[in-house]
């Protein structure tokens, strides 16, 4: 967080930030963790550490901007640099491959599936949750901090510090990808 | 023939978006990123393209399912506590 502006806050001040425009937060942003790191209490560390962290950071947030972008910058820093470093697994993918798919000029293809409105609207909350969380993280952040948390595309660029492009880029795939996931899970279920 | 003529004309309008640019537009248009002319075109294209009319209609139904059925989870009872009581103990607050 250097090289951005420091802004003085007394003490009194830190505290009241913190409470009333922080921890108001604590809901998006617990809901945020879990949907990362779909476990229970590796989600409440990531959302406790996120809190330490902005508290104490406090002088780089300027009060009155979008403070639950810059806490949903914080969390997602703290899950790439913590959480994922941590776990010992190795990443299920490739992730210089699905870097080059996704940014690849073919990303705006369109997918045609068989899937029609009426598949989806009749399918329960599990599926659709159970299809999302099967995504791969980065093509699931994007999906959640979008169509899940209203976050604009300038937003969710600063707080995955990539380009808008890669983040439009990156929602084109993820969106492509859960169609289909969508869609194999009609299909095996014989709704289609 | 002015070249302001040639603009202005009519078919213009139908002709400004090509199917390959709707597709790339679509979502931009669902997550309301584009500015209301160009949301404009895009609804008029939809109009004589079925392909994209279909597509847009599903995709703005995965939106509202991943919006109705995707439910939040509560936050656990001691989280706040726990997090006040770690900003205190860290002598912060």
């Amino acid at each position: 967080m250097s090289g951005e502006e420091k802004h003085k806050y007394t003490q009194e001040e830190k505290e009241s930030v913190f409470e009333s425009e922080f921890l108001p937060l604590v809901d998006s942003l617990y809901n945020f963790a879990y949907r990362l790191t779909l476990n229970e209490d590796d989600a409440k560390d990531l959302v406790q550490d996120t809190y330490m962290k902005a508290f104490r950071f406090i002088e780089s947030f300027e009060k009155g901007t979008n403070a639950k972008a810059w806490l949903f910058r914080i969390l997602k820093n703290s899950f790439i640099n913590e959480f994922r470093k941590k776990s010992k697994e190795p990443s299920k993918v490739d992730y210089h491959e699905v870097e080059a798919f996704y940014n690849s000029d073919d990303v705006d293809e369109a997918i045609t599936t068989d899937l029609r409105v009426e598949t989806v609207q009749d399918m329960i909350g599990d599926e659709i949750s159970n299809a999302l969380n099967g995504l791969d993280v980065d093509f699931r952040t994007v999906i959640i901090l979008c169509d899940l948390e209203g976050f604009k595309y300038d937003e969710m660029a600063k707080i995955l510090n990539i380009p808008i492009g890669t983040v439009r880029s990156r929602l084109h795939r993820a969106r492509n990808l859960l169609k289909e996931k969508l869609s194999r899970y009609a299909k095996k279920m014989g709704y289609l | 023939m002015s070249l302001k003529n040639d603009t202005d004309k009519p078919y213009m309008k139908q002709d400004a978006l090509s199917h390959d640019d709707c597709v790339k537009m679509l979502y931009q248009v669902i997550d309301n990123e584009v500015c209301p002319e160009e949301k404009e075109r895009f609804h008029e294209h939809l109009k004589m393209c079925m392909p994209c009319f279909k597509e847009y209609n599903l995709e703005k139904a995965i939106r509202n399912m991943i919006r109705s059925k995707c439910k939040k989870r509560e936050v656990p009872n001691d989280l706040v506590s726990s997090i006040k009581g770690k900003i205190s103990n860290s002598g912060a607050v």
